[in-house]
């Protein structure tokens, strides 16, 4: 897409200036927070019980949406908000009242909730007004702190101690984050990206076993504003832009039929050519064409292929969110990695880690970059496992221990509270080879397991897992292309309706090849601190042993007539 | 948020938002599709109505707080309806509830013959399906529960050729966010905490086509303000409250300094309460002015005079969404005072020269609209009718609205409704007559309420009136009971101030101030914040 930057007078500038100019250009919101929060805190920490600690964080939306559907633009939306959100602390570092309450009984009133109830949208065009929002909310926040401090204290002395009894909230660093950028110039040429959309989305007409169908545009100028006690300042403003297609259908047994694709930049250069993503989305319709077509999946346990996207993914879900801080710390997450620091957990070959600093990956940028996190700590690689043993977590500022300190993955969307999260992780190994040879050892993984075939997962849409204590420690993901694999000659067969099950500890010890194909998978990871952008970066892996079950269906039948779009092609088919 | 403002160039919005497409290619994919839809029954229960719409959606808002910005957008989308009933006139899908099998199925398109017609194939699909089994579900309950009365499911009438060409309205986003700024700003008093404004406008152009073939188009285009003011009293009892000022047209929206002195005024009539006293219980009269009165005419009449027809429903543990209006039982009983009419004209398109939003020419079965004499001399003469009959009815009133999205089949509504008392006070002497009338009931003071929030709620801003001086002192902290129908009839006073309300509901209704003989008020239980603990900016 890269005529859009063509300077012709219909071109808007969608995202902004350039250049972050670090600790250069003043920024007038930043400083009305700063003068705010220097004159509330200097109150607020003579209050009874005493704040020790404040935070302001403004994030500035101007979010751009646009479809289309068969030809036709079919929705578009642009939104500009910018939210607050406040962080108070009350009583120490070593105690305070983020505190999470031990329930004892179901004590509704604990507000061990992630979600922020007191964000609200504020006016940064008016100084005077936003200060008055500011004022309204702190005094709101406080006395919410306050009150939950007071509980913490109690709950401290009456329920039973934690297994980690780290502080609260980790030191000031000695040198304060002070960063301040602008926003980046991008260009979108919106009518020449309206006829394109309506273009690509015309691929998908006159098929009769499409049911739904279209292309999403969306694009977000973020900025993030961050002042704290501690003399933190920053200014970080970040872009995302996407563009994904959809195209569903549906089986006669009810089982829902999809193929996606997405495409990340941050600016429309980013993007691939108009003719690349017309070739994918032909791909796909003949993809959804074939899964209609192809066999349910069974019941299996057996070698499998994870292509690279895909094991980006799978290691996302199965050990990224289980290695972020916060879970360590507290006793309702099933802690499967706490005590496990310097033993091995990974197959020996498997390096992984997450850096938030990376920013692009073979050209293409990263969704999970950002310089500094929700916390204002400037990013940086974390080592979470370095051939095959467990190096350490995830850190924001909630020490766990023997890991006092944030590594830079205090993250949340608005209206949350921060805890740790990954950005861009980046799963390496030892021995790779071509993804060929890959095969072939999968298909002697068949033989010698004796299994009549292997299935390699070609493409997932997502997955989820299970922390807390109250469930099982394992995790589901979520294929959309699978092939059976035989240890013959014979061609892969396309099945459908597979979902990949197990347990972590169980399953990462049987990883045994690597390919030499590392892949990015950009997404948006949804946890307890809301929805945030991320990346994962992996080659294709085998694993001597996978298990995999059919997946829920539904029992909407076929629509009795073909889509109005076929209706043609379908009346020749009948004659 | 100026830099925001180039996220697109008004330029392309602009163009973007002026999208249009002709009648002509509309109506013409509407009955390609609708010939397929009609094919779907081959055997019995066949389709004997199917209807559709397409809605085309664009809207905006803004919101301001004290002068500055807080949000602004704007969006543009296209749905596809269908209604449809399976079986005979006689005895068909409709007016039964199970569970949630009565949702509308609302898809969503693209203005493109193709857009249009795989998003109104994918509704019909669903929606027939679904209406087999609802079909199928109510003959299964009639053959365990015996049906008291049955009235026709639906009934003959003349459809309606009204099509119209309307051009998309551009809505002047600059526009809007002055006025935002500038009445969040002229609100702004230093005794409120908050003070906001919203904007929000939107249209809808709809194309309805029905195998009957109904075939009509309408814009329904709304733009309301909303001004929003917090504070609290100097005891630290948080109070609140909000003034809606809606319009049919771009024309009618008031001048800037115009609604700059709504805001201030607002605002000043809520900061009087920063020094409110708190108020203690109290039966006896009570003066309902204003939007208070329009509330009051909504909670307690409009509610119950839709929704006539029964619906059978089996629903189970389920909640039954749509109960029987009160009044559908009470034709030819008194609802009101004796010198009280009331007339709901959906013809009558404007009231002393404003919009009445509540107009319509077609209803939603395709039928045109008619003038309704529902009260005479305070007696129910008639009910809002569908076509889907009930005792006594021969034939639809053209009444008949579908919550588009919501319910599958049409109800019975009203939308613009005139409240018209016989004796009237002009308003100049109505304090006296409430004073007098206080007196005579032996009491030093009587209540005053102005404020939209009287629907037992929660607390209410009120002005106590002495009986002998006629001083007027705000108060805060009290509850009113949940008004009922039997509120109407306690109506003792109706002044000469009528006056039009539009409702964000799309409901219009023009009402009198009145004097209720006794309303009982009881404080709040509710305890007052502590002082903030940092001054003001």
């Amino acid at each position: 897409m890269k005529k859009y930057f063509l300077p012709i007078f219909l071109i808007c500038a969608l995202l902004t200036p350039t250049q972050a100019k670090q600790n250069k250009m003043q920024s007038t919101v930043l400083n009305t927070l700063e003068q705010e929060l220097k004159r509330e805190f200097k109150q607020l920490k003579k209050a009874k019980p005493p704040v020790y600690f404040m935070s302001y964080q403004i994030t500035e939306l101007d979010n751009y949406y646009l479809d289309a559907t068969l030809g036709t633009i079919s929705y578009e939306k642009k939104i500009n908000e910018a939210y607050l959100d406040i962080d108070v602390r009350v009583g120490s570092r070593e105690l305070d009242n983020t505190h999470k309450i031990k329930l004892i009984d179901m004590d509704l009133l604990s507000n061990n909730s992630n979600k922020n109830p007191f964000v609200i949208k504020v006016p940064l065009t008016n100084q005077a007004a936003l200060k008055n929002s500011i004022w309204l909310t702190t005094d709101l926040v406080a006395k919410a702190a306050q009150e939950q401090y007071l509980k913490v204290v109690n709950n401290n002395k009456t329920a039973a101690t934690r297994n980690d009894n780290s502080a609260d909230f980790s030191k000031a660093p000695k040198k304060p984050a002070q960063y301040i950028a602008d926003m980046p110039e991008v260009e979108i040429n919106i009518p020449e990206l309206k006829k394109e959309l309506e273009s690509l989305s015309a691929l998908m007409k006159g098929y009769d076993f499409i049911y739904a169908s279209g292309i999403e545009f969306y694009a977000v100028k973020e900025t993030n504003y961050f002042v704290n006690s501690e003399g933190t300042k920053i200014k970080e403003p970040r872009i995302l832009i996407r563009l994904s297609y959809k195209i569903n259908s549906r089986n006669k047994d009810g089982m829902q039929l999809s193929r996606t694709n997405s495409y990340d930049g941050v600016t429309m250069q980013d993007l691939p050519s108009e003719e690349q993503i017309k070739q994918d989305i032909l791909k796909s319709i003949e993809e959804l064409k074939q899964l209609q077509n192809a066999p349910s999946a069974d019941t299996f346990h057996g070698p499998v292929i994870l292509k690279n996207r895909a094991a980006g993914v799978f290691f996302h879900e199965i050990l990224g969110h289980r290695v972020e801080g916060h879970r360590q710390k507290d006793d309702d997450f099933g802690q499967t990695f706490t005590q496990k620091v310097g033993e091995q957990i990974v197959s020996p070959i498997i390096t992984v880690y997450d850096d938030p600093t990376m920013t692009h990956f073979k050209g293409v940028p990263l969704r999970g970059h950002y310089l500094y996190d929700d916390e204002g700590t400037p990013s940086q690689k974390a080592m979470m496992v370095e051939n095959g043993i467990l190096k350490g977590f995830l850190m924001g500022r909630s020490p766990i221990k023997n890991f006092p300190n944030s590594n830079g993955h205090g993250r949340k969307s608005y209206g949350r509270k921060v805890v740790s999260r990954m950005g861009v992780t980046v799963v390496e190994a030892q021995n790779q080879i071509p993804y060929d040879e890959l095969v072939q050892k999968l298909k002697e993984e068949i033989k010698r397991q004796n299994k009549p075939y292997g299935l390699i997962i070609d493409d997932i849409s997502g997955g989820f897992t299970n922390t807390d204590t109250y469930s099982p420690q394992s995790f589901k993901v979520q294929p959309l292309l699978v092939y059976k694999v035989f240890p013959d000659d014979r061609p892969n067969e396309l099945i459908r309706g597979a979902d990949i099950v197990g347990t972590p500890l169980t399953s990462f010890n049987k990883i045994i090849a690597a390919a030499d194909d590392n892949a990015l998978f950009n997404g948006t990871c949804g946890a307890e601190s809301g929805w945030v952008p991320v990346s994962a970066i992996a080659p294709s892996l085998l694993i001597s042993e996978l298990e995999v079950e059919k997946v829920n269906k539904t029992y909407d039948n076929v629509p009795i007539l073909p889509p109005p779009s076929a209706e043609n092609k379908t009346k020749k088919e009948a004659k | 948020m100026k830099r925001f403002s180039i996220i697109i160039c008004l330029f392309t919005a602009t163009n973007v938002f002026a999208q249009t497409i002709k009648n002509d290619v509309v109506f013409n994919a509407m009955e390609q599709e609708m010939q397929r839809t009609m094919s779907l029954s081959k055997t019995a229960p066949k389709i004997h109505f199917a209807a559709f719409k397409v809605g085309d959606y664009s809207g905006v808002s803004v919101i301001a707080a004290r002068g500055g910005i807080a949000q602004e957008q704007q969006k543009q989308w296209v749905n596809t309806d269908v209604n449809l009933r399976v079986g005979t006139q006689k005895e068909d899908s409709s007016f039964f509830e199970a569970n949630t099998l009565t949702q509308s199925n609302l898809q969503d398109g693209a203005l493109s013959p193709e857009g249009i017609r795989a998003g109104l194939w994918a509704a019909a699909d669903k929606t027939y399906k679904q209406a087999l089994d609802i079909y199928a579900r109510k003959q299964g309950y009639k053959n365990k529960k015996a049906q008291e009365e049955v009235f026709d499911d639906f009934s003959a009438a003349t459809p309606v050729q009204d099509v119209k060409t309307y051009e998309k309205t551009i809505f002047p986003m600059d526009k809007f966010k002055e006025i935002a700024q500038k009445t969040s700003a002229a609100g702004a008093t230093n005794e409120l905490e908050k003070f906001n404004t919203n904007i929000v406008a939107s249209e809808e152009i709809v194309y309805y086509l029905s195998s009957e073939g109904a075939k009509y188009t309408k814009r329904d285009l709304l733009i309301q303000i909303t001004f929003y003011a917090k504070g609290r009293t100097k005891t630290g009892f948080e109070f609140d409250d909000n003034k809606t000022l809606s319009y049919a047209a771009l024309k009618d929206i008031p001048s800037v300094k115009k609604l700059e002195n709504i805001a201030r005024n607002f605002a000043k009539q809520t900061a009087a309460f920063t020094w409110a006293q708190k108020g203690t219980a109290f039966i006896g009269p009570v003066w309902l002015s204003g939007e208070a009165s329009a509330k009051m005419f909504e909670n307690t009449f409009i509610k119950n005079i839709n929704n006539t027809r029964k619906t059978i429903f089996d629903m189970g543990n389920g909640n039954f969404k749509y109960s029987l209006g009160e009044f559908a039982l009470k034709e030819n009983l008194k609802v009101l005072p004796v010198n009280f009419d009331v007339v709901d004209n959906p013809l009558q398109d404007n009231f002393n020269g404003q919009k009445m939003i509540g107009a319509y020419n077609v209803d939603d079965e395709g039928i045109k609209a008619q003038a309704l004499s529902l009260v005479k001399n305070g007696i129910l003469k008639d009910l809002p009718k569908t076509r889907s009959l009930i005792k006594g009815q021969i034939k639809t009133n053209g009444h008949a609205i579908t919550n588009w999205g919501e319910s599958l089949y049409a109800k019975a509504n009203v939308r613009n409704l005139f409240f018209f008392p016989h004796e009237i006070t002009p308003i100049e002497e109505f304090k006296q007559k409430f004073m007098n009338y206080c007196k005579a009931e032996g009491l030093e003071y009587c209540y005053k309420i102005s404020t939209r929030n009287i629907a037992g709620k929660g607390d209410i801003l009120t002005t106590k009136i002495n009986a002998n001086t006629g001083e007027e002192t705000p108060v805060y902290g009290l509850n009113t009971p949940v008004l009922n129908t039997r509120t109407l009839r306690d109506i003792k006073f109706a002044a000469n101030d009528l006056t039009l309300y539009n409702t964000p509901a799309g409901i219009s209704y023009v009402v009198p101030s009145v004097i209720l003989s006794e309303v009982e008020l009881t404080p709040s239980q509710a305890s007052p914040a502590t002082k903030m603990l940092v001054t003001r900016p």
